[in-house]
């Protein structure tokens, strides 16, 4: 799985089905003039998926020609619990085994189909632009890092994290009636803890697909259309956390963790963020679903009460690509500086308070003295040279990454920088997870010269990311000089976010109104696709077993339970990668009608239908699938039920076949 | 009887006629460019041909707080 960097969190299931979010605004009187803005329920943007995509759309066909590297922004929504193995640079690809093109494949399909669903959808409207406050969906977990900025800086802001959401409406002109909404919100995808293995989109999955339900549920009163689709974007998440409670010691001393480092007694392993349902051995689920409720209220509360500022304005976009591996710029106060070839550092190891690290290392250790046995470790990667050390100072480099590139580029130097701008509102696309402050600074310094330059009066900016290629993390020069883990996975060393900000103003008179033409494409980043390792094996066969067929009942449900209980069948299984049944599904709650008739009532997008798979036996090629229905989440009606299961086998010649099973019927009463 | 069974014929076949008009009209038999042309307003076409209208009528396409708007999801798990 992607995102902990914990090469034993092997997917076992789905909690949730994952999904591509795409949103177009373009000008109806000019073709040229469109953007598309996509939300994957991924850990990140990335350049392989990136280049999938736009290779995708030319393909296409000349209907989609429009759309291109410049006006389409791919950004994730950071969750931590989906599949790995679709990332370009070889160090995300480590913990995952490598690249599997059947996961990069549905991604790059997936987001695809959903760009076409919305260009066929294009219909004349508006756009509009609302915010509210949502107070208990993150606080700051780097905040010995926070307090290294300036004072004055800091009391410019009532919170040490950006709580506020700011969502677009986008309503269609034919009946008034909205389409869908896009909202950034910080907070990371770290609900759902690295000791589980069930495929979801964290909270901004749960935001979103509540939502949407709740939406549909009540299309005329929510003056909604069919297929209302709700985004729910990242923003300057790096430095956030959905563990609202703190971290504290899981060592049995109940001790909050030492503010500067987050350790326990002089270790990070035992420091543990804390989720409002802290305390269930749920792997997390009851948090993350809680602090998704949060964000989707949030938004529901824009939707419904506030007050909207319309968008006018041209539609323009641009993207370029910067090598940061030596990015020489003049700082505002007239130094002239500039960035280095990638790198981690020490803190990188150490992990968070939502996911920690291994080994001796530990947050905040600004020019740490050489360790003998990791300088081994990463000698044998890229040995850092002089010049390397002093531009990374004050990180003490652990992973020379940006100049490790055997077997292949280990992590990017060359940076996308991107900006869209639909009016007066204009989206910072971030390749990497800005911490708050930086992405508080980038925005002033984009508002700032949207309005000196006459581009836009007013301007709304957001900032949306991790998008395009993943950079890990921008951390202010002062958060650097802390280096905890934020600081340390800082790739370009203390000048990164400067150098961001830099960058982008450079390009930003290509959103004017009258801009004609677009910037040089920049460097070619490396395409690692057709290089990448994989080390994932392709399922060899299944077996049912002597005497069993595929989809038979091994252990059934119970004739009856009360609502709010949890209900389960297993069956004799098959492979989950024969088919991903994509658009379907691997599991359904079916309902009784009074005529006697089954109705589908649920679906393994359904959050509280889990669907299991377990190998039992490698050399006979059986498995078990358990489908868990926990029913105190949306107070189903009483009635008769019955689970199902879909599958595909796969034999030993490679014929897969569809097979279905089903539980015996049940009452909830 | 028999005059009204020929009047109540000939209405019939005079329904039937104009149907069987209308249906080749909207089905488009006759040339391959009337194919082309409905082929392409069935795809993108349709869209493009109204918003190009309303341009020219002056409508919604020419406010510049009025755009082209589309949403889509799918599904991508991998």
């Amino acid at each position: 799985m992607m995102g902990y960097a914990n090469s034993s969190q092997i997917g076992s299931g789905l909690r949730q089905r994952l999904y591509s979010r795409a949103f177009i605004v373009g000008n109806p009187s000019e073709t040229s003039e469109r953007l598309v803005y996509l939300v994957l329920d991924t850990q990140s943007g990335d350049s392989a998926i990136r280049n999938g995509i736009l290779e995708g759309l030319q393909a296409m066909g000349s209907e989609y020609s429009v759309y291109g590297k410049n006006n389409v922004a791919v950004t994730g929504t950071h969750s931590h619990a989906g599949p790995g193995a679709w990332l370009n640079y070889l160090l995300p690809q480590i913990t995952s085994q490598g690249f599997d093109k059947q996961s990069y494949q549905a991604i790059v399909d997936g987001t695809l189909l959903s760009i076409r669903r919305a260009h066929e959808s294009l219909t004349l409207g508006t756009v509009s632009a609302g915010t509210a406050k949502i107070a208990d969906a993150n606080i700051n977990r780097s905040l010995f890092a926070y307090l290294a900025n300036p004072q004055a800086e800091r009391d410019r802001y009532t919170d040490n994290v950006d709580k506020t959401m700011t969502l677009l409406k986008f309503t269609r002109a034919s009946d008034g009636k909205s389409i869908g909404i896009l909202n950034w919100f910080p907070v990371h995808g770290t609900s759902l803890l690295g000791n589980q293995t069930l495929i979801a989109g964290d909270n901004k999955g749960v935001a979103a697909y509540l939502l949407e339900k709740d939406i549909e549920a009540d299309a005329s009163n929510s003056n909604a259309a069919e297929g209302f689709v709700a985004g729910f974007s990242q923003a300057n998440v790096g430095d956030t956390t959905p563990n609202v409670l703190g971290a504290y010691c899981e060592d049995g001393s109940g001790q909050q963790c030492r503010l500067n480092d987050s350790t326990c007694g002089g270790k990070s392993q035992d420091c543990h963020g804390r989720g409002p349902y802290f305390g269930l051995d749920d792997g997390g689920h009851r948090s993350c679903y809680e602090i998704g409720r949060r964000q989707a209220l949030g938004a529901r509360s824009i939707y419904d009460f506030n007050e909207f500022t319309p968008i006018s304005g041209k539609v323009r976009s641009f993207h370029t690509f910067v090598d940061f591996s030596n990015f020489t710029f003049t700082l505002s106060n007239g130094s002239v500086v500039h960035t280095c070839p990638a790198a981690m550092g020490n803190s990188f190891a150490a992990g968070t308070s939502d996911g920690p690290g291994a080994f001796d290392f530990v947050q905040n250790d600004p020019g740490a003295p050489s360790n003998p046995f990791w300088n081994i470790v990463g000698s044998a990667i890229a040995p850092p040279s002089k010049e390397q050390k002093e531009c990374q100072y004050p990180k003490p480099v652990l992973l020379n990454v940006g100049q490790a590139n055997i077997p292949y580029p280990w992590s990017p130097n060359i940076v996308d920088i991107q900006v869209l701008r639909v009016g007066q509102l204009v989206i910072i696309v971030s390749p990497g997870e800005a911490t708050t402050m930086s992405g508080r600074r980038w925005r002033e310094a984009v508002h700032n010269y949207i309005v000196s330059s006459n581009i836009a009066s007013s301007p709304i900016v957001v900032l949306g990311g991790p998008a395009n290629s993943y950079t890990h993390y921008i951390a202010t020069e002062e958060e650097y000089g802390i280096q905890r883990y934020e600081g340390a996975s800082t790739l370009y060393g203390q000048h990164t976010l400067n150098a961001y900000i830099n960058s982008t103003l450079t390009y930003l008179p290509y959103l004017a109104d009258d801009a004609a033409s677009s910037p040089p494409p920049g460097p070619s980043p490396p395409d690692n696709r057709d290089k990448s390792i994989s080390l994932i094996t392709g399922v060899v066969y299944d077996g049912a077993g002597f005497g069993r067929s595929f989809g038979q009942v091994t252990k059934d449900v119970l004739p009856t339970y009360a609502r709010g209980a949890t209900v389960s069948a297993t069956f004799v299984g098959a492979n989950p990668r024969n088919n991903l049944r994509l658009e379907g599904t691997f599991a359904s709650i079916e309902k009784q009608n009074s005529d006697g008739t089954w109705v589908q009532v649920k679906n393994d997008e359904d959050w509280e239908l889990v669907y299991q798979w377990k190998r039992v036996n490698g050399l006979t090629g059986t498995s078990d699938v358990t489908i868990t229905w926990d029913t105190s989440f949306t107070g189903p009606e009483a009635g008769t039920y019955k689970i199902r299961y879909y599958g595909d086998a796969k034999k030993v010649g490679g014929t897969i076949t569809e097979f279905e099973g089903s539980s015996a019927s049940f009452k909830l009463t | 009887m028999a005059r009204s069974h020929i009047a109540v014929a000939l209405g019939a076949a005079l329904v039937a006629s104009l149907i069987i008009a209308q249906l080749v009209i909207n089905l488009g038999f006759p040339a391959v460019d009337f194919w082309h042309g409905r082929l392409d307003n069935s795809y993108n076409g349709a869209q493009q041909d109204r918003f190009n209208s309303e341009k020219q009528d002056g409508g919604l396409a020419d406010d510049p707080s009025s755009y082209l708007i589309g949403v889509g999801k799918a599904d991508i798990t991998g």
